[in-house]
């Protein structure tokens, strides 16, 4: 079914005033009323910076924690699993925790020794160690069939598209409410078009079509863009700023619920936050990651709340490597090599998986860091195959042999 | 060597853009003398310019001087500096410091009329990214633009690097400043220290490992964790004066006056000066050379720099000690540069620049204007990472991102864009060589958007 803003006026009784001051992003449950049938949901968030998997899930039942970590240790962490506790500004996921919702793989990360965030973000979002550049992710690759079928199949929410949907087609969407061509009629469009299809072996012609093409369905499901706000005097605050063009993770997640009750088929999305490379004061309860990680928790929280009754979704956390297991002398963190994964959904087996390396001084890798237990690319193969239903395209991670590990019922 | 494309090549991608007039000066001049006038400009030497600037007051503060304007509660009395309101005010100060200097940037990359200088200073203020919403980074910015991009973009590299690493900017977004002797260790004899003393005391790696991945050396440049511990160990000390004057100051009682080896090779010097020596050892490093050198040349010529062209580069690097200027010539007058499979996409600030100046248009840098950058994911100094925006054709396609350049081209011939108006001129002249479509603000829009203009 085809929700457009006539249906919705049908379906929830909202006044047409109401609807001309208030898009259907804003107003995700007057939306919900409409029961569409709509796919299965894999999001994946990227931590970027380089998240502390010690501090996400502080592994108190550890017996070198406290020794290891010094004044980093938390003397108080939320209950999680066995051994593990979840730090305390993850409040918000409390929920998902008795609803049997989150499961974390701890000791997680790629093979990448360089330390450099960059390097490690490529490797890991390429998920293809043989390639740098001019490479394409391990989501467009999964995602490549449904991709082919609907421009809408996998999307970013984000101003540039992530390197995990690289060479899909896949749409970045820096702002839903903008999305669109406003002030262009169907004949500028249409000269346009033209204009594109007659450039050769041009990637910028390409992604034009593949955009003009698309863009009639999101017109259709989820309406044209507002018109640009009026200039407005003065320095607008802060705040307002970021608002608009770079929101916290779970306006992201509001705009991802918005857009798929909408009935815009999206199969899997890309979110990613930042603010995780804590190098000054990452602080305990408080400090420098308390602010990403309630960000992150409330977006989950948004994302089970909003899709509370399906059973067809599933979220995926992970970060490039995790940070040294001492603080440094900043009352921070530097660059490390094992972190944590986090999963969410119903189909999540609840608690801490894969093999725990430890906190010894031996067990370290490098002498500094938690080793890797576990390479990222075994937790998404099998979030891929929960999601698909299948065993995920050959192609997804060339030359990688996945064994699952249990962390999806 | 096609003469003509090489010197339209040389205006548009050693400038912002064609102005009306501009192939016909370099025609009369030639590319070698037109080379010249441009790397000869001075950092203010564009009278046009300094009205359009006015706008900017910020653009003259010291690092210090905008602490005062904030006029936050004295710390040192109440410690109020520390509380939650305090600190939203001080960075909602810093964020607003940090966009008059953006506006000014595109400003002077829309307005300028020495486009290779405000190449320059945006290339290196992508190749020494700092990110205004870190911290106080933004109130420091005027600073940094000032004594460091300004003063060095067309100088030296050694002089450039040296300068970055003093600047309170980096040392403050990479965590230099706080970067300490460890405790028990040798050096960081702390009797002489007023004031309190950091609570906890050791390394901070991150400047270290950006100075030799980003900065000199480039990922595959040979160093190891080890050479990265030893380097942090080195600028322990670098760090600023103190909070309500973050100016830098090299504080000996927190430098490790321990011995260090740092690719294969003992350190030089006591104090700062160590530091000082090692900074000048890695901005003369053959393969800085290399490094700093292909990302020139990928700017310039392509995404995937030729190697001969590179190697050309690097080889004048050394010669003649990091002489930005050398460099570019021998960059900016080789072959390679004119040849037509070599594009390179516009960024969305050039893409913005570009429509304004070959059209005659003009912007005056406001934040409105800035928001439409911000959206296209290329507003001056609030890049997300060290390593600055991205550079090759591919991190800039996407659908989205194409339609953006849409929406930009429209709001532009429709007039729409707060703080940028389209001038009259050039954009016919443009429709034409790029084929034309039917009437006025369409055929303005379509000129604008169409895949021959993305790129130059």
């Amino acid at each position: 079914m085809v929700l457009t803003r006539r249906r919705l006026l049908q379906l929830g009784g909202v006044s047409v005033a109401a609807l001309a001051s208030t898009p259907i992003w804003l107003a995700p449950r007057r939306a919900k009323a409409a029961s569409l049938a709509r796919s299965p949901l894999l999001v994946t968030i990227f931590l970027r910076g380089g998240a502390d998997g010690l501090h996400l899930v502080p592994p108190i039942g550890d017996a070198e924690y406290a020794r290891a970590r010094g004044p980093l240790a938390l003397a108080k962490s939320l209950p999680f699993a066995d051994g593990f506790g979840l730090h305390p500004a993850l409040a918000p996921l409390q929920p998902l925790v008795e609803r049997g919702e989150l499961a974390a793989v701890h000791a997680v990360g790629s093979d990448d020794r360089s330390r450099s965030h960059f390097e490690a973000q490529d490797r890991m979002e390429l998920g293809d160690p043989g390639r740098s550049e001019g490479g394409t992710g391990w989501l467009a690759r999964a995602m490549a069939g449904a991709l082919g079928a609907d421009a809408f199949a996998a999307v970013a929410l984000s101003n540039a598209l992530p390197l995990s949907l690289y060479g899909s087609g896949a749409f970045a969407i820096g702002d839903p409410a903008r999305f669109g061509l406003e002030g262009a009629a169907e004949a500028a469009r249409a000269a346009l078009e033209s204009r594109y299809a007659a450039a050769v072996d041009d990637p910028i012609a390409r992604a034009g079509l593949r955009a003009l093409g698309a863009l009639a369905e999101y017109e259709r499901r989820v309406g044209g863009a507002a018109a640009d706000e009026p200039p407005r005097g003065g320095l607008p605050r802060e705040r307002a700023r970021r608002r608009r063009e770079d929101p916290p993770l779970v306006e992201r997640v509001r705009q991802l619920l918005a857009l798929e009750q909408s009935g815009l088929p999206i199969r899997a999305v890309a979110l990613e936050c930042h603010g995780w490379d804590t190098h000054q004061r990452q602080g305990l309860e408080t400090g420098a990651m308390s602010r990403p990680l309630q960000d992150l928790a409330s977006s989950l929280a948004a994302l089970s709340e909003g899709l509370r009754g399906r059973r067809d979704w599933l979220a995926v956390v992970m970060t490039e490597f995790g940070r040294t297991v001492r603080p440094n002398g900043s009352q921070g963190t530097d660059h490390g090599h094992g972190s944590a994964a986090l999963l969410a959904g119903p189909r999540v087996t609840p608690g801490v998986h894969g093999p725990w390396p430890g906190l010894a001084e031996t067990a370290l890798h490098e002498g500094r860091d938690l080793a890797v237990a576990t390479d990222y690319r075994h937790v998404l193969f099998e979030a891929l195959a929960t999601h698909l239903g299948a065993t995920p395209p050959p192609q997804t991670f060339p030359a990688f042999e996945a064994k699952p590990l249990g962390i999806l019922g | 060597m096609d003469q003509t494309r090489h010197q339209d090549r040389l205006i548009a991608r050693a400038t912002f853009g064609e102005r009306p007039g501009d192939r016909e000066q370099i025609r009369r001049v030639g590319a070698e003398a037109w080379l010249e006038t441009a790397l000869a400009s001075l950092p203010r030497g564009d009278a046009s310019l300094e009205s359009r600037l006015a706008r900017f007051p910020a653009l003259a503060y010291g690092p210090a001087d905008w602490l005062d304007a904030a006029d936050l509660p004295d710390p040192a009395t109440t410690g109020a500096e520390r509380r939650p309101e305090a600190l939203a005010r001080l960075r909602g100060h810093s964020v607003r410091i940090a966009v008059q200097v953006a506006g000014a940037r595109v400003v002077r990359a829309v307005h300028g009329s020495q486009g290779l200088r405000e190449v320059m200073v945006d290339f290196w203020a992508n190749h020494f990214s700092v990110d205004a919403r870190k911290g106080i980074v933004g109130g420091l910015l005027p600073h940094y633009q000032r004594e460091v991009l300004d003063r060095h973009a067309l100088g030296r590299f050694e002089d450039l690097l040296l300068a970055v690493a003093k600047s309170p900017a980096m040392l403050f977004y990479l965590d230099n400043w706080s970067s300490t002797a460890a405790a028990g260790g040798p050096g960081g004899n702390d009797s002489e220290q007023r004031g309190r003393r950091p609570r906890t005391r050791g390394i901070n790696e991150n400047y270290a490992r950006e100075l030799m991945e980003l900065h000199t050396l480039g990922i595959d440049g040979g160093y190891t964790q080890d050479d990265v511990i030893s380097v942090a160990r080195a600028l322990t000390g670098w760090s600023l004066e103190s909070r309500r004057s973050p100016v830098h100051r090299f504080h000996a009682r927190l430098h490790d006056t321990g011995p260090k080896r740092v690719l294969g090779e003992p350190l030089t010097g006591e104090g700062e000066v160590e530091g000082e020596n090692l900074l000048r050892r890695l901005a003369r490093h053959p393969v800085t050379a290399r490094h700093v050198s292909r990302k020139l040349v990928q700017r310039f010529v392509a995404d995937t720099p030729p190697p001969a062209l590179v190697e050309k580069a690097a080889a004048r690097f050394v010669e003649t000690e990091g002489d930005i200027p050398s460099v570019l010539r021998t960059i900016l007058l080789a072959p390679e540069l004119s040849d037509p499979k070599h594009r390179k996409l516009k960024t969305p600030l050039r893409l913005f620049a570009s429509a304004l100046r070959v059209s005659g248009g003009s912007t005056d840098g406001s934040e409105d204007a800035l928001r439409t950058l911000a959206r296209m994911g290329e507003l001056p100094f609030f890049a997300r990472t060290p390593a600055g925006f991205p550079e090759t054709s591919e991190r800039w396609i996407d659908p989205g991102a194409v339609l953006e350049r849409m929406k930009l081209a429209f709001a532009l011939a429709r007039g729409v864009v707060p703080g940028a108006r389209l001038g009259d001129e050039g954009l016919a002249d443009a429709a034409v060589r790029g084929g034309g479509a039917p009437d006025g603000l369409l055929t303005t829009a379509v000129t604008l958007a169409a895949p021959e203009f993305q790129w130059c």
